[in-house]
């Protein structure tokens, strides 16, 4: 009994009420399928947020820019359902999809979750096949509405796992966010400078918007020292920035981002707990042997 | 958004390797202090590797996970076979296995009840 002693340790930290984690968890993301030219898109993250959400599901085509507010048509992607994965929750449905590389994610994105394995402000999919004439959507899933309000910037992930690459602050007012979008699809008019500028003016004036480094565009982030009058002329050597969106990767740690969800988890734990019932078992049989 | 005093994969490492030590040396009664000395520098190693660099090479997905643990799994295996003399195979499986999957669980489980 002596021995099984040094046991309680790891029990009492179990039960720790903080986020102390001794791995971190599953990303905060979004598992997307694609099966010809439909996509589901379901929310994983522990902030249970699923289809329906307030903020809305937007899908943005990565080649033109183009943004699209999807309708809240939900589907239970379980194995009951036109897809393998994901019962756990519902998957907004996008269907007749054109061909091409797009974007998903909430209108309002995920908060941080510092112990998670990276949170996301969108999921990228790639639809292969050409859209027919004939492709009809199901009743009621009605057709997308184009949305100016574009809340994510030039990096899929909002915050890491090592909370030291903090790229996006989730609750950003929309109107520090969408400067990256707008500078890369040339799309940068007066109004949109002026909004660059106010952006700018928030943060001289909020420090908490600066931690998010992504809200505020290079300018602002390379030139701290400009005043208003100087930024503002840096801005407008910006409006012929041409950029195309297809250009903003995301950053490299997003890559593998689509999946990680409870099958990655029961994999793990299953390779931990076999690797512990083996060694069980073969201390056990030389025991016996002996 | 808060600011944690520190980041969290320190929190995280610090937790791992309190949770993984003990138990690696519960397993080595003889050699209780040295093992829990040789657990903290693997799961150390193991631990920040895959928390740090990983993602790096394959993202933080599935592939993530799956290299990552099991990577951790038979490099912590085979320290403790080699550092537990005598050399003892199954031991050390055994200790790698439920001390890692003790560390998983927990931090698997906890963002749920938060």
């Amino acid at each position: 009994m002596k021995n099984y002693i040094f046991l309680l340790i790891p029990l009492c930290l179990a039960f720790l009420p903080t986020q102390v984690l001794g791995n971190c968890a599953r990303p905060t993301n979004y598992y997307i399928t694609v099966e010809n030219n439909t996509v589901a898109v379901a929310p994983l993250n522990f902030q249970k947020r699923t289809c329906p959400d307030a903020s809305g599901m937007l899908r943005q085509n990565i080649a033109t820019g183009e943004t699209v507010k999807l309708a809240d048509y939900c589907a239970t992607t379980g194995k009951d359902g036109p897809f393998k994965y994901s019962s756990e929750t519902s998957s907004y449905l996008d269907e007749c999809v054109p061909a091409g590389k797009y974007r998903y994610g909430f209108a309002k994105p995920y908060e941080c979750c510092s112990s998670c394995c990276g949170t996301l402000l969108y999921g990228e999919a790639e639809v292969t096949t050409l859209l027919t004439t004939d492709c009809r959507r199901a009743t009621g899933n009605h057709e997308p509405v184009a949305t100016a309000n574009m809340p994510w910037s030039h990096t899929s992930m909002i915050c890491d796992y090592t909370n030291m690459n903090q790229l996006h602050d989730g609750g950003a007012p929309d109107s520090t966010v969408p400067i990256d979008t707008k500078l890369a699809s040339n799309d940068v008019s007066n109004d949109s400078v002026q909004s660059i500028i106010d952006a700018t003016a928030q943060v001289d004036a909020n420090p908490q918007v600066t931690d998010s480094s992504s809200n505020i565009d290079t300018v602002a982030q390379a030139n701290p020292t400009l005043t208003d009058a100087a930024l503002s002329t840096d801005l407008d050597a910006h409006t012929t920035v041409t950029t195309p969106a297809s250009s903003l990767k995301p950053s490299a740690s997003s890559s593998g981002c689509s999946m990680g969800g409870a099958a990655g988890g029961v994999a793990a734990i299953g390779i931990h707990g076999l690797a512990f019932l083996v060694g069980l078992v073969w201390l056990r049989r030389r025991r016996v042997n002996r | 958004m808060s600011t944690p005093l520190l980041p969290p994969f320190i929190f995280a490492w610090l937790v791992t390797v309190l949770i993984e030590a003990p138990i690696v040396a519960a397993f080595y009664p003889r050699r209780r202090l040295r093992m829990a000395l040789v657990a903290a520098i693997a799961t150390s190693a193991t631990n920040l590797a895959m928390n740090l660099f990983l993602p790096r090479w394959v993202g933080v997905g599935t592939a993530f996970l799956v290299l990552g643990e099991g990577g951790a799994l038979l490099t912590e295996a085979a320290v403790y076979t080699l550092m537990g003399h005598p050399i003892d195979h199954p031991r050390a499986l055994a200790a790698a296995g439920l001390a890692n999957a003790s560390s998983f669980a927990v931090g698997f489980v906890l963002p749920t009840t938060i």
